[in-house]
């Protein structure tokens, strides 16, 4: 496992801060959306920015833990903020940041390019689909959660590539 | 001693440098010659946490930084100032700023909270020492880097370019710290590429050019006289064109501005075409308030702007305009937002040219502000407003920036330039100050004497 | 004086471990515990939300959104049960009534507690409380700190960035995945170049050798009480029977 310098931290706090900036401003898209086009829609648009942290600390920081670290700490200054949903957003951003955390591990952290940070963000949406069965009862029939679990799928991974490719453009590799 | 940022891109060659104890010395040269690596080098960051190499040896109060060991060392010895504060500074607030560093030098809470009371209460910041540091002005903010660079007694001081961003008022508390550490005793190297105004308190001075550094001597001419006379030969070398000032693109009577207070009351001013007029004052007097007022995105609290041509503002920080991730690639959304071609750009970008698939972050200080100049204009404003547009830059990069500025001038172009940099001042027809919430005009003179009076003090 | 992390009337971190507390408690209790629960925090959140406004607003905002929502989603998906109302050609039945009530509990339990915490506690306190109580390593603390600490100039830069957006033509709001990207690379462009001398700036003061004061304390009379609270809330469901 590769210490974290100096500079990894600072960048940390920067990422959690820019992901919770982030999924604050999503709450505003959310509901939007979700009265514009329903619950696909707004899956679909929003979610994939509740999933950012991970694959944009990854791709930032590139050293293990920091996919879920930038998750969960940016879910901590999303409560912190405050935003509406105070400490469930710390339940999601830790179950999402896990699972996200995985795309990388299952690579061994050897690489932390674009497919990761897709699969960063798909990997996040079923804990969140789950999460919210569980906690706000948003239980579908079967085929309705399906196409729900896509939409966040799809979302987090459009994400999940736009902050890779970001960084990329800003580090000139 | 040789250093460089990665093998096969060396930066600085068979440096050599001897400073002796409470001696202070000063590295000056122009922006990119590498003073900064040569810090970098010497603390030992730039092998041990940059990635980078230093061959040779280095040697501070007996040890070696390159050393991992010795780097161990470098907090304890040595106190290093930023170029910029908003980067030193890492804690919310003023008081948990200085705790930090002490924490982190073992001291205990009982020592730290009499020392970081004793540093607030020089700085003048006790009052604020709970306080988000954001609330804290530029000048504030320096003097708590300056502080907590030496809270912890150290015997060798290093500052890199302290003054980048700082008014006059900045530059006059730079130089009393500066000072003040000297008569503490303190070995002290500063890295500036202002050297007038801090050759009268060195020991020594020395010139980085391409890597390699030269020892010169010290002439006479130095002080707040050579300053003027310096100033007076700038102003008197470049004879403003006389050509006459065309139609009025923007008429402001009894304004006011500010966002929620009144910031600056009973603002009147004529801009022609042509014309340059040059905002001057202290550090959150209001001149970027001013000039985001007459941009638009701020109403006026009182009194009445007429615009007759558009303008474009290009903030201080160029980072802020770029959206694309090339220098080509702004160009096309240029091209596809205002049909700009780069065969119609009016000022010389050469210097672009071969840089062309480079992200725009990555360009040199000189060539991001120089592209933001080619963005503003391709949405064919009449009236430019600079905020600040020569901070970072050395004097031949100011040179070439009063050329462009030239250029456009006889094309038509009017400039409102908020500025605290009298370098500037051949290109300015006319200056207003700020001050204390009013406005009034001023003469090229009164604007660097104003400066040299109070920055030499 | 570190007054804050040493002296306090109710210690941060009690109020923390509370809010995150009878949010999980939230979960596992169901029925007239859960109830109970919801209708002490939202008592407690909203008595204690008087010192800050804006979060109670904000808060109703969302509990009202999210009751709206869970109504048409169990309108389709646990529609059973005898009809209890009828709206129309629409008949609402026990079901859905029950998951409205179960859930708005629910909500009512954890923005409560929530709007306790925000309300008695500043962020940087409960970072540096947690540091102290909760023996947080420095690698997690210092991100925080240093997050507060450049909040409120990366929403300067955002600002700025906006601004220069508008200037050149462009939709203030990001309504497309690369509009977003524009606005994300100046911003992580800037911030990334600050915290690289940042780190610098902290190893060169010693970060490396950082060991933070340690602080002791003592849970005074409120914090007993909350915890008390919080035991006798978890224990409702035996209590109960």
């Amino acid at each position: 496992m590769q210490k974290y310098r100096a500079v990894d931290l600072a960048l940390l706090g920067v990422a959690s801060i820019i992901s919770g900036l982030i999924f604050t401003a999503t709450w505003f898209v959310y509901e939007v959306s979700l009265a514009i086009g329903g619950i696909y829609l707004s899956r679909l648009i929003s979610y994939g920015l509740w999933f950012i942290g991970a694959p944009l600390t990854a791709s930032l920081i590139r050293k293990p833990l920091s996919g879920f670290l930038g998750e969960f700490l940016g879910a901590l200054v999303e409560t912190l903020i405050p935003t509406i949903g105070g400490f469930t957003n710390l339940i999601y951003g830790f179950a999402q940041g896990l699972a996200s955390e995985a795309a990388y591990a299952i690579f061994k952290y050897k690489k932390y390019g674009a497919l990761q940070a897709a699969l960063a963000g798909i990997f996040a949406a079923p804990p969140c689909v789950a999460l919210d069965a569980i906690l706000f009862r948003e239980i579908y029939p079967y085929p309705v959660m399906l196409i729900l679990l896509i939409a966040a799928a799809t979302s987090g991974a459009i994400y999940g590539l736009v902050s890779y490719y970001a960084i990329k453009s800003i580090k000139g590799e | 001693m040789r250093a460089g940022y990665g093998r096969g891109r060396c930066v600085l060659w068979n440096t050599d440098l001897k400073v002796d104890t409470g001696e202070a010395v000063l590295i000056t040269g122009g922006v990119g010659s590498g003073k900064t690596t040569l810090l970098l080098a010497i603390t030992g960051v730039l092998n041990n946490l940059l990635e980078g190499f230093v061959d040779g040896s280095v040697e501070i109060n007996g040890f070696n930084p390159i050393e991992p060991s010795g780097f161990s060392k470098i907090p304890l010895e040595v106190g290093f100032v930023l170029q910029d504060p908003d980067k030193q500074i890492v804690m919310p607030t003023p008081i948990d700023e200085l705790y930090f560093t002490l924490e982190n030098m073992g001291y205990s809470y009982s020592d730290a909270f009499k020392l970081a009371m004793d540093g607030l209460k020089k700085t003048g910041l006790v009052s604020k020492a709970y306080q988000h540091v954001e609330t804290l002005s530029q000048g504030e903010k320096r003097k708590l880097t300056f502080i907590a660079s030496v809270i912890h007694n150290p015997r060798v001081l290093m500052l890199d370019e302290p003054t980048a961003s700082m008014d006059p008022y900045g530059i006059a508390t730079t130089r009393e710290f500066i000072r003040e550490s000297r008569r503490e005793g303190l070995s002290i190297i500063i890295v500036e590429h202002k050297k007038d105004y801090f050759i009268d308190l060195v020991d020594r001075v020395f010139v980085m050019s391409e890597g390699r550094l030269y020892e010169t001597e010290i002439n006479g001419d130095f002080g707040k006289n050579a300053l003027y006379e310096k100033f007076q030969r700038i102003l008197d070398s470049k004879p403003r064109d006389e050509h006459k000032f065309g139609d009025v693109v923007l008429k402001m009577e009894n304004v006011s501005i500010g966002y929620n207070e009144t910031l600056v009351s009973g603002i009147d001013m004529v801009v022609r075409e042509g014309m340059t007029i040059g905002v001057v004052g202290r550090n959150g007097c209001g001149k970027t308030t001013l000039l985001k007022t007459i941009a638009g995105f701020i109403k006026p609290i009182d009194g009445v702007i007429n615009r007759f041509a558009k303008t474009f503002y290009v903030p201080q920080q160029p980072d802020y305009i770029f959206l694309s991730n090339s220098v080509s690639g702004e160009l096309d959304l240029l091209r596809r937002k205002t049909g700009f071609k780069l065969e119609d750009s009016i000022i010389r970008i050469e210097s672009l040219k071969k840089d062309f698939a480079k992200s725009p972050y990555k360009l040199s200080h000189g060539q991001r502000r120089l592209l933001s100049l080619v963005i503003a204009l391709a949405y064919k404003p009449k009236i430019i407003l600079l905020d600040e547009p020569t901070t970072g830059l050395d004097d031949e990069s100011v040179n070439q920036l009063i050329e462009s500025i030239v250029t456009l001038k006889n094309k038509g172009f009017s400039f409102i330039i908020a500025t605290h940099d009298p370098r500037i001042s051949p290109v300015i027809d006319e200056y207003i100050f700020i001050d204390d919430g009013k406005v009034r005009s001023v003469s090229h003179t009164d604007v660097f004497r104003w400066f040299i009076d109070v920055s030499m003090g | 004086m570190y007054q804050w992390v040493r002296d306090w009337r109710l210690r941060p971190t009690t109020l923390f471990i509370y809010a995150l507390s009878i949010t999980i408690l939230a979960f596992t209790h169901t029925g007239v515990s859960l109830y109970l629960i919801a209708l002490l925090n939202a008592i407690l959140g909203f008595t204690f939300s008087v010192e800050k406004p804006y979060l109670l607003k904000l808060f109703s905002i969302f509990i009202l959104l999210t009751v709206w929502s869970v109504f048409f989603s169990s309108l389709i998906s646990a529609n059973y049960g005898e009809i209890v109302l009828t709206i129309g050609s629409l008949g609402i039945r026990s079901g859905v009534i029950n998951a409205v009530i179960n859930v708005t509990a629910r909500l009512a339990a954890i923005m409560g507690s929530t709007l306790l915490f925000l309300s008695l506690t500043d962020p940087y306190i409960v970072i540096k409380c947690l540091e102290n109580d909760l023996k947080l390593p420095k690698t997690i603390v210092f991100p925080l700190a240093y997050g507060l600490r450049i909040l409120p100039l990366m929403k300067r830069d955002l600002d700025e960035i906006n601004l220069c957006r508008i200037q050149r033509g462009y939709g203030r709001y990001p309504l497309s995945p690369q509009s977003l990207s524009s606005i994300l690379k100046p911003l992580i462009a800037i911030s990334l170049e600050r915290a690289v001398w940042t780190g610098i700036s902290i190893e060169l003061r010693g970060f490396r050798y950082r060991k933070p004061w340690r602080f002791q304390f003592k849970l005074k009379f409120l914090d007993y009480t909350l915890y008390s609270l919080l035991v006798i809330q978890a224990l409702l469901p035996f209590i109960i029977h």
